[in-house]
């Protein structure tokens, strides 16, 4: 008997590993198992949260280890280190730009946004996506959010005249406006846009196709049985499509999870979505595999997320993850190779890992704010002409050298002066 | 969205058709309300930007045959266009060009848009010409009007297109944008029996059947028809009024 109930408090506890990771359910179900599994989920939590820190605070900042523990289970918990894990992952100085964005909101800015080109279609864009935004925020607070969307969006395009706007851009956009706010989230879009981005905006879909293109020869890899059928169905893999380019942000309904893979995608390759939706479709196998083996049937099926995927995120994760191990984008043959040689998002990629090993942590950062702003606001005002922070730099010094070259003559002319009347 | 799954077992002694319509026009002009509008009888209170391709469909019975409408809504930003929306050309049974009344822009794009679907459009189905329509939309905003209804005719008259001006917007409407998909599938259905069903139905179709049924186990059945011929009947069809009821 008490075998049995060993046994049985056993399962549970296995069971309750499960529940516990799932935390949604966490404490509503009673029995001290399922509360003690509920409080050791929210130590490891406390105790990732607090791993994370540890490496946003080493200098250098311990890039390699935030990767790890943004793409395993939870990813970044909080907005809060959110905000600070993203701006490192993506080498932004959060204290270096913030200065200049008071200036910003005058009227040539707006008349520069009218003339670009593509302002008439981010406006209509950003006028649709109602649907991103809270269900329960206030319809001003929304309204001020999507003008601040149409800011975020056109100063990006502004700033990098080469970049080409897409529909699915704006829905980028406001995963990051929503977690970050319009500041920060402008300087990350820009270096999503620069990178990660970046074949996405080319002024062709041609890089575009060929990275969708991707899809096939993963699964093909994994599951071959499946890839023929979605080959002889003549779907193509434009069903991916949004997938791709708005990072699953268009076809998920749940924010927790479109930042959760947000936080998976930026932490690993530019590719990793591509290899998330291969996951996803290997996933649904059985699915697919019993539906008509049909173009609009099968294109129909895939284009549309089930709605329980935040369920399972973290395996699709994970199998994405190993995915992209088994087979990595240069063991892929064919057409793959000719895109890998063109793509520009992930010939940077090892440049720009290497940049993000060498970032200050925001300590340091903010002390070298402090110290720039007491020197500036003390000594001289900001022109208002001033474009970049580099720029800023050397006027800053230039200034700095004029007045102490002024100061010091006129000291001098003074003591001349006062010796005569002496 | 919208995709019937309901087996109904009355289906399964008729054949059903498919007809595949594809809606193509400038961003914003209204393409994803009036895919809606036909496959739900609802307007959209919300749409979004339509990213690459999505469809709707909607079951007819047109005397006695059964016919699913697969209504292709397409993205419209150029860039979308050029490289994905092009596949989606092939094989369709009818297309729509759609502009917005009240927007000049739109309305000059149809031009670029005809040229290219000329040109990629007829590589299968040169045999006969695809029905081509075109709808105006956004009527509801009448007072902001600027493509009037003679300019749109003409360009409609010159390459031999039906043209109406529509609201998906009004509720009034729906019956016109019903009777529009109705003429349409009459035609099509029409067209179809004449000219394709002796030759096909009798050789190439029972096997083709015979091996899509094997395959379907939602108890749908669909003849697969790759290629659609029609006559080349625009001139009936030319001198529709605009609003006009079937």
């Amino acid at each position: 008997m008490a075998r049995q109930e060993m046994l049985n408090s056993h399962y549970s506890y296995k069971k309750k590993v499960y529940v516990g990771k799932m935390k949604r359910q966490g404490n509503q179900n009673s029995g001290i198992m399922a509360q003690m599994m509920y409080y050791m989920s929210e130590s490891r939590l406390r105790g990732k949260i607090r791993r994370i820190t540890d490496a946003l605070e080493a200098d250098p900042v311990d890039v390699q280890t935030l990767k790890e523990l943004t793409i395993s289970a939870d990813g970044l918990i909080t907005v809060d280190l959110r905000c600070k894990v993203w701006t490192k992952l993506l080498n932004v100085n959060a204290f270096e730009f913030s200065r200049n964005q008071a200036k910003k909101k005058d009227n040539s800015e707006l008349k520069q946004f009218h003339e670009h080109k593509y302002w008439r279609q981010v406006n209509l864009d950003v006028d649709r996506s109602h649907r991103r935004f809270p269900a329960e925020m206030r319809a001003s607070r929304r309204r001020s959010l999507q003008e601040q969307l149409v800011r975020v969006i056109m100063r990006v395009l502004c700033q990098n005249q080469d970049l080409h706007y897409y529909q699915g851009y704006h829905d980028v956009a406001v995963t990051l406006l929503l977690v970050v706010g319009e500041d920060l989230a402008t300087a990350l879009l820009e270096q999503m846009s620069l990178h990660q981005l970046r074949d996405f905006m080319e002024g062709t879909m041609e890089k575009t196709t060929k990275m969708l293109a991707f899809l096939h020869p993963i699964i093909e890899e994994a599951d071959p049985e499946l890839d023929d059928f979605l080959i002889r169905s003549e779907v193509g893999q434009v069903f991916a499509l949004s997938w791709l380019i708005t990072w699953y942000g268009h076809v998920l309904k749940d924010f927790a999870t479109i930042v959760r893979l947000y936080d998976f995608f930026l932490a690993t390759h530019p590719l990793m979505p591509v290899y998330f939706g291969a996951a996803l479709v290997i996933r649904r196998r059985t699915d697919v595999l019993s539906g008509e083996c049909e173009m609009s049937f099968v294109h129909h099926l895939l284009s549309r997320v089930p709605d329980d995927l935040p369920d399972y995120v973290e395996e699709l994760i994970t199998t994405a993850h190993s995915l992209f191990c088994k087979y990595p984008p240069e063991k892929l043959a064919g057409a793959v190779e000719r895109y890998l040689k063109e793509s520009m998002a992930v010939a940077k990629h090892k440049q720009f890992l290497r940049e993000l090993e060498d970032q200050r942590p925001d300590s340091v950062l903010r002390q070298r704010r402090k110290q720039l702003a007491l020197y500036t606001n003390n000594e001289l005002e900001v022109s208002p002409n001033f474009q970049s922070p580099n720029q800023t730099n050397t006027y800053t010094k230039l200034a700095v050298w004029t007045l102490t070259a002024t100061v010091g003559t006129m000291a001098l002319y003074v003591l001349s002066s006062a010796k005569r009347w002496i | 969205m919208f995709y019937d799954t309901v087996d109904e077992e009355s289906e399964r002694e008729v054949t059903e058709q498919v007809f595949k319509i594809i809606i193509i026009g400038d961003s914003g002009v209204g393409k994803t309300c009036l895919a809606h509008r036909f496959a739900t009888g609802k307007f959209p209170e919300r749409t979004e930007a339509t990213i690459g391709v999505d469809f709707w469909e909607r079951k007819l019975q047109l005397n006695g045959t059964n016919i699913r409408l697969q209504i292709w809504d397409t993205a419209g930003q150029e860039r979308f266009r050029k490289s994905m929306v092009v596949h989606y050309y092939r094989n369709v049974s009818a297309v729509i060009f759609m502009y917005d009344i009240t927007r000049e822009g739109s309305f000059r794009a149809l031009s670029t848009w005809l040229q290219e679907y000329g040109h990629y459009g007829f590589d299968e189905s040169d045999t006969g010409e695809v029905p081509k329509l075109m709808i105006g939309n956004k009527c509801d905003l009448i007072h902001e009007r600027i493509v009037s209804s003679n300019q749109a005719r003409k360009f409609a008259d010159l390459h031999n297109m039906p043209m109406w001006e529509i609201s998906t917007k009004n509720d009034e409407e729906l019956e016109t944008i019903e009777s529009i998909f109705l003429t349409l599938s009459h035609k099509l259905v029409k067209s179809r029996t004449f000219m394709d069903r002796p030759p096909r139905y009798t050789t190439v179709d029972s096997s083709t059947e015979q091996s899509t049924r094997s395959r379907t186990k939602s108890g749908k059945f669909r003849t697969s028809q790759k290629k659609i011929k029609l006559k080349n009947d625009s001139g009936n069809h030319k001198k529709k009024n605009c609003c006009e009821s079937s």
